[in-house]
């Protein structure tokens, strides 16, 4: 009973932050999918599927669908590869505390400013790179840039709680380093790089804010994004186009998500249960 | 046990919300002929929603105020005016545009909205489009009096009072070129050889103004529009030339220009109003203005001929109507019925009202407002008025071209339009000018790719 209990006390302080998520993106994201369903924003005549058959019969919204998977199917796994050997670098070479700060300091840095920086990089004018084919090679560097050093700290947090003794056994059992590598630390940092990967796909609807600083509410067509649709669609005031749009772009996340997750588990599966 | 209270909180919060937030809105049913409008549920008001910097052309007018008084005591009902954001009579900017439309969308699809919400320059089109405003047809009676090109079949804006913005040749400045003066149906060619005439004769500075003069009369992006697929084509050997002309027109010896300029100066000349460079343009222009340019004069709406022979007859001007080869878009002050409103058929009663011989009369009397009624009946007394005031037969004849245009066309009102294309052609002149006034010349292939690329973002636009 006083075990009872004490999980009773825990509850008051849970409670506030539940409440919070539930009525600014839970009721939300519920009281959506009816503006979805009507003809507009003004009007609640139920219209069946077809705002949604609009929207996915919109060459501009298959367009930003199509440069928001390369984005992300490009993106995610680069930044996450490049934040996780970056992690083990530092992890085994054990460099200065320096070497941290420059890495997390564009975190940091607002996206107005990241933008002006980036348009002296990647060039102005009639030739610049975020006015090109490549643009979108643009955005991927912007993006990593931006978030690297986020995913290292997590990375850094996974590899640190490594337990040392399954390593150092390894060790005894004469095991290579990429042996040590790939059949221990790999398999024992997934679930961190589950959720690196998740804070990854959450931060990368955050580039949006630098390419429409660079490029305004219509850029260069091949970094035309889902969220430049419905920013531009909630301007316009359609609201149903954009709440459609909008779940159409969750369901797509909620894939990613759970693949995420069942990787998760099926490695832990493997290894034993996750740190 | 823990985590069964915490759902059944979370269930809780989730269905106090949905019941909150319900959307009553309610259906307006039909409306057959006019009937005596009585405020419903003893709810004696009526709101019209207007932005601050309207307020000046509507409340603030004499025939208003009295109409309202009028309507007040016939009626037994309080109208009020509601804004938005600044006080009345204050300015907003036109970035603030879009804000004062999103916050108006979020009052109509309250309960308790407006009434009525006036126009004179916000464009209502998205509210309209997006099902905000009531449809009107069958409703005013008075709605037959209105000009037939002032209406679409589904009416759901009613213009008051209308405005056709002139241009102006200062018949001083025309001289100079030895040229007759235009005929009423001119095109935007005719009106570039006079300018590049008097532009030979008299060497002024390139300013903000002559930029948009000058894009005007030498690139037309309306053939551009294929209104059918509702596509733009940009990269095709007009616009192509139409670069190459405008560049050659403004850097080829016609202008004084500043040769510390480069794109940069220009650019923050035409876009930035707060730049140093647009300030300086001004204060040239206000100089050519007095020292007798092609086009100084007083503006004024071409319909009302009595202001016209005025002003021409005290600025030595000839007033002249849009291009015969481009789109005329009319400003309109008027009124849109909100759909989900109270008292809508009071709302349709004071338009009624407004729509009246004896307002539309003195709509047209009231020379500080500037506007023209839109009433057709009244059209003989107004002319009889106005053959005893104008001397000048050229302006007469003017008006009634520029009616036969409103009689016989269908005329877009500027406030009322959807206006994709209209914003699509000041995203495309920003972006023309990054071409046109680039400190090097583009060779053709760069100029080739930078339109098609340009031709692709802007058809997304178009297609969303």
């Amino acid at each position: 009973m006083f075990e009872r209990l004490k999980k009773l006390k825990i509850s008051p302080f849970i409670i506030p932050s539940l409440v919070g998520f539930s009525v600014l993106y839970l009721v939300p994201f519920i009281w959506g999918i009816r503006y979805s369903f009507s003809r507009s924003g003004f009007d609640s005549t139920f219209v069946g599927y077809a705002n949604y058959s609009e929207v996915l019969s919109s060459g501009a919204f298959r367009l930003a669908l199509k440069n928001t998977g390369i984005f992300m199917s490009v993106a995610i796994p680069l930044i996450m590869i490049l934040s996780f050997l970056l992690a083990l670098a530092i992890y085994e070479l054990k460099p200065p505390k320096l070497v941290y700060l420059f890495m997390m300091l564009p975190i940091a840095i607002p996206s107005a400013a990241a933008a002006g920086f980036f348009r002296k990089i990647i060039g102005t004018g009639a030739f610049s790179l975020m006015n090109s084919d490549y643009a979108m090679l643009g955005v991927i560097l912007i993006f990593i840039w931006k978030n690297t050093g986020y995913n290292l700290i997590i990375n850094m947090a996974g590899l640190l709680q490594l337990d040392i003794s399954v390593i150092e056994a390894s060790k005894i059992d004469g095991a290579t380093y990429f042996q040590r590598l790939r059949h221990v630390i790999i398999p024992l940092c997934i679930p961190t790089t589950v959720f690196a990967g998740i804070v990854t796909i959450i931060n990368s609807f955050k580039v949006f804010k630098d390419v429409y600083v660079l490029q305004g509410s219509y850029p260069n067509p091949s970094i035309y994004m889902l969220q430049h649709y419905m920013n531009n669609k909630f301007n316009d005031l359609q609201y149903e186009k954009l709440t459609s749009g909008a779940y159409i772009f969750a369901l797509v996340i909620f894939v990613f998500a759970f693949l995420l997750f069942y990787i998760d588990k099926s490695y832990s599966k493997r290894v034993g249960d996750s740190i | 046990m823990v985590k069964k209270i915490v759902i059944c909180l979370l269930i809780l919060v989730i269905a106090f919300s949905q019941t909150a937030c319900s959307n009553a809105a309610k259906e307006i049913g039909e409306h057959t002929g006019v009937v005596i409008p009585k405020p419903k549920d003893g709810d004696a008001t009526l709101t019209i929603m207007l932005n601050p910097e309207e307020y000046d052309a509507l409340p603030a007018n004499k025939f208003f105020r009295d109409y309202v008084d009028r309507f007040e005591n016939n009626f037994g009902v309080e109208v009020r005016y509601e804004s938005i954001g600044s006080s009345p009579g204050q300015l907003i900017e036109m970035e603030e545009q879009d804000e004062y439309i999103k916050e108006l969308s979020m009052k109509l699809y309250a309960k308790n909205g407006p009434e009525l919400i006036f126009s004179q320059f916000m464009p209502l089109g998205p509210i309209i489009r997006q099902g905000a405003a009531a449809k009107l047809n069958g409703k005013i009676s008075n709605l037959d009096k209105v000009y037939d090109g002032l209406l679409d079949d589904e009416i759901y804006f009613v213009p008051i009072s209308i405005r056709y913005y002139s241009k102006i040749i200062n018949l001083e400045a025309l001289k100079t070129t030895g040229m007759e003066e235009p005929d009423v149906d001119w095109t935007s060619h005719d009106h570039y050889e006079i300018r590049t005439k008097w532009l030979n004769a008299n060497k002024i500075h390139f300013t903000s103004y002559e930029w948009y003069m000058a894009f005007e009369s030498i690139v037309d992006l309306d053939k551009t529009y294929d209104s059918i697929h509702n596509r733009i084509s940009l990269n095709t050997p007009i616009t192509k030339k139409n670069i190459r002309d405008i560049r050659r027109y403004i850097f080829d010896g016609n202008y004084i220009l500043n040769q510390n300029y480069k794109f940069e100066n220009y650019y923050r000349m035409i876009t930035e109003d707060n730049s140093k460079e647009f300030q300086e343009s001004r204060d040239l222009f206000s100089q050519y203005e007095q020292s007798g340019h092609i086009e100084s004069g007083r503006y004024e709406n071409l319909l009302r001929t009595i202001d016209v022979y005025s002003n021409n007859y005290n600025y030595g001007t000839i007033m002249m109507p849009e291009y015969s080869n481009k789109e005329v878009m009319l400003s309109a002050g008027g009124f849109a019925i909100n759909k989900n409103a109270k008292n809508s058929e009071l709302a349709y009663e004071f338009i009624n009202g407004l729509l009246s011989n004896e307002i539309q009369m003195q709509i047209f009397n009231d020379v500080e407002d500037g506007f023209y009624p839109a009433n057709k009946d009244i059209e003989e007394d107004i002319k009889a008025l106005e053959a005893e005031k104008v001397a000048d037969e050229r302006v007469l004849q003017t008006k009634e071209y520029v009616l036969n245009q409103i009689k016989n066309e269908h005329m877009k009102i500027w406030n009322a339009e959807n206006l994709d294309f209209y914003n699509l052609k000041k995203m495309i002149e920003e972006d023309f000018i990054k071409i046109i006034l680039a400190d090097k010349e583009y060779a053709d292939v760069e100029l080739s790719a930078k339109l098609s690329e340009l031709e692709k973002k802007y058809n997304i636009y178009l297609n969303e």
